[in-house]
């Protein structure tokens, strides 16, 4: 099967010429089939975190290339780049990285406000996305007035409301109990069901070790050390 | 449909941060009307003056004595009556009065017919010895109405008892608040103006584009003399004004700087909050122009409504109130001016070298800094 994501020689450089430069990736080259569940794992400081973001477009290699479903998306502009992120990728992440002032409804429409979905259709699909998360009945409350496990679901509703192809999810039970953990792992089972690339960056054995699990990618020093196909 | 939206969402974002936002724009708002009331009132004075000048002859000739006005001889009217392009002549009676009991200056004028630009509020003109007629703000002050007596101390100090017979009204009050208008001989004897003297003369020209000519020719004629023509108190009215207006703005000056370090301050002190917000905007596909128009909007709304509140207090505050505030800087001659209440006139040039001086600077300091966290990767700007 052709490969969704490949990523060759990649690199990632933070603060180049300067006194705190780091190096965080080197020489990464990866492929992840479509509808793989991919899982990055390894201590923090491994890189983990650095490889997604980049396969996200959501910062750029120092060097190498990112082939998203065939396209060189390393050297788009940074408009295009967006369009990638946008229709391609639904992110979760490690900090929920929710808009606490907002409601929940709101959270989970915010990628669709620059799109031209009308008014009406939006908050359908909002409410839609959030009774598939059985928090329907949290539409109207503030972001901080949920509990950690609800705000996860509500960045996975926001995740998945542009439809996207590939789900990134960042380290996604850092702050859930194994109880809720399970209940997530739960959540995207169901999301690669319906055809979505899964690539989480881990180091909880209860993710890495989970059947839904299809690659893993250990890490370690900002370089790739084994990858066990499932 | 996609603007509206950004815009709906530029709304709820500043109605999130309520406090901060309600709190500039009272700030922002404070300024503009400040700055809004000191041109609204310059300019409203300098179209009234220009009004009420339409009526003013188009030169008046003084005589000057050892560097003060003095009185002129009606002998002089003839000779100036002689010169080439002169239509008439006219002697003026009047003179400025101190009024020790109200400490208010009124200006006194004797007539022997109706003068232009003048309505009468209720009564008439003094028709007989010993009527006068008084602007509003001297009714107002000596408290006194049609039937009434005024006594005003003459120049032998003897106290003339003269019976209000009317109370006027013109387009504002600039022209008569301070006026008492009585006959022409009552004025001459209460000033104590010797026979055949006269304040000056209005003088009015055939045509009005030689009025400078013949202002030239009556100075040569009469080296003692002093034409004004009606163009130089325009000016100098201009003047005055402009001269007040500009020391208030120095002296605002301060306020509005202190205002545009504030608004620089809030709007390039883009929290770590802020930057965050835009970092996971970023992340979830908006694209910068989405951004920048975001920030652009909250920027429009915030100094918008701060233009439209600002110069909202400022129509009120010189139209309705009086400029209860300026009015002591920028008119400041008289004491008979507590009601003063001027004619709305607004230059839209001035509205929109308000807007531009407060809308534009304000709106670029909230989107550049916005832009700036807008072009860094996602990732950068979500750590803050």
């Amino acid at each position: 099967m052709d490969a969704l994501i490949r990523t060759e020689n990649l690199s990632k450089v933070y603060n180049p010429r300067r006194p705190d430069e780091f190096q965080a990736l080197a020489d990464i080259s990866l492929t992840v089939a479509p509808g793989e569940v991919a899982v990055f794992k390894g201590p923090s400081g491994s890189g983990k975190t650095s490889l997604l973001s980049l396969i996200g477009c959501m910062s750029r290699p120092t060097a190498g290339r990112i082939l998203v479903a065939g396209k060189d998306v390393a050297k788009l502009p940074e408009r295009f780049l967006t369009r990638v992120r946008r229709d391609t990728f639904g992110f979760i992440f490690q900090q929920f990285n929710l808009i606490r002032d907002l409601s929940v409804l709101e959270n989970v429409l915010l990628p669709l406000y620059p799109l031209k979905t009308p008014l009406g259709e939006m908050r359908q699909r909002g409410e839609e996305a959030l009774a598939r998360l059985g928090i329907e009945n949290k539409v109207s409350l503030k972001v901080r007035q949920l509990s950690g496990g609800e705000q996860q679901r509500v960045a996975i509703a926001r995740a998945l409301i542009n439809d996207p192809q590939i789900v990134i999810a960042d380290e996604p039970t850092a702050h859930l109990d194994s109880r809720l953990s399970a209940d997530l792992l739960d959540i995207l089972g169901e999301i690669n069901r319906l055809g979505k690339t899964i690539l989480i960056a881990t180091h909880d054995p209860l993710v890495y070790e989970h059947s839904l699990v299809t690659r893993t990618i250990a890490m370690k020093d900002g370089r790739v050390e084994g990858v066990s196909q499932i | 449909m996609r603007h509206l939206k950004i815009l709906e969402y530029a709304l709820s974002s500043l109605l999130r941060r309520r406090y901060k936002n309600l709190s500039l724009v009272a700030v922002y708002a404070f300024t503009i009307a400040v700055l809004a009331s000191v041109l609204f009132l310059t300019h409203a004075l300098k179209t009234e003056a220009t009004r009420l000048l339409v009526d003013a002859p188009e030169l008046v000739v003084q005589r000057v004595s050892a560097g003060r006005h003095d009185l002129m001889s009606t002998e002089s009217g003839e000779r100036i009556g002689a010169i080439p392009g002169v239509a008439a002549s006219r002697p003026r009676y009047w003179g400025y009065y101190y009024d020790a009991l109200t400490e208010a200056n009124y200006t006194l004028l004797g007539v022997e017919s109706e003068p232009a630009g003048l309505e009468m509020v209720e009564g008439r003109l003094p028709a007989a010895p010993g009527e006068c007629a008084i602007g509003q703000g001297v009714a107002g002050i000596r408290k006194v109405g049609i039937g009434d007596d005024l006594i005003l101390i003459d120049s032998d100090n003897i106290g003339t008892v003269l019976e209000v017979a009317g109370v006027f009204r013109s387009p504002s009050d600039l022209l008569t608040n301070d006026l008492v208008v009585l006959g022409r001989d009552d004025l001459i004897r209460f000033f104590g103006y010797p026979p055949g003297r006269a304040t000056d003369f209005a003088v009015e020209v055939y045509n009005p584009a030689e009025v400078d000519t013949i202002a030239g020719k009556i100075k040569r004629l009469m080296p003692d003399s002093r034409p004004i023509t009606r163009s130089e108190i325009l000016r100098t009215y201009a003047g005055v004004f402009n001269w007040r207006s500009g020391m208030m703005l120095t002296v605002f000056a301060a306020a509005l700087i202190a205002f545009c370090i504030l608004a620089w301050d809030k709007a390039t002190g883009i929290s770590a909050e802020e930057k965050r917000e835009i970092g996971i905007l970023k992340a979830i596909g908006w694209e910068t122009s989405d951004i920048l128009e975001l920030k652009f909007w909250e920027g429009m709304a915030i100094s918008l409504t701060s233009l439209l509140l600002g110069l909202m207090a400022a129509y009120l505050h010189v139209f309705f109130w009086g400029a209860t505030v300026l009015s002591p800087v920028i008119k400041g001659w008289s004491v008979l001016f507590p009601d003063f209440r001027l004619i709305p006139f607004i230059d839209p040039y001035q509205i929109l070298v308000i807007s531009f001086l407060t809308v534009t600077p304000y709106v670029a300091s909230t989107v550049i800094p916005s832009w700036k966290a807008a072009v860094t990767d996602p990732e950068t700007a979500m750590r803050g």
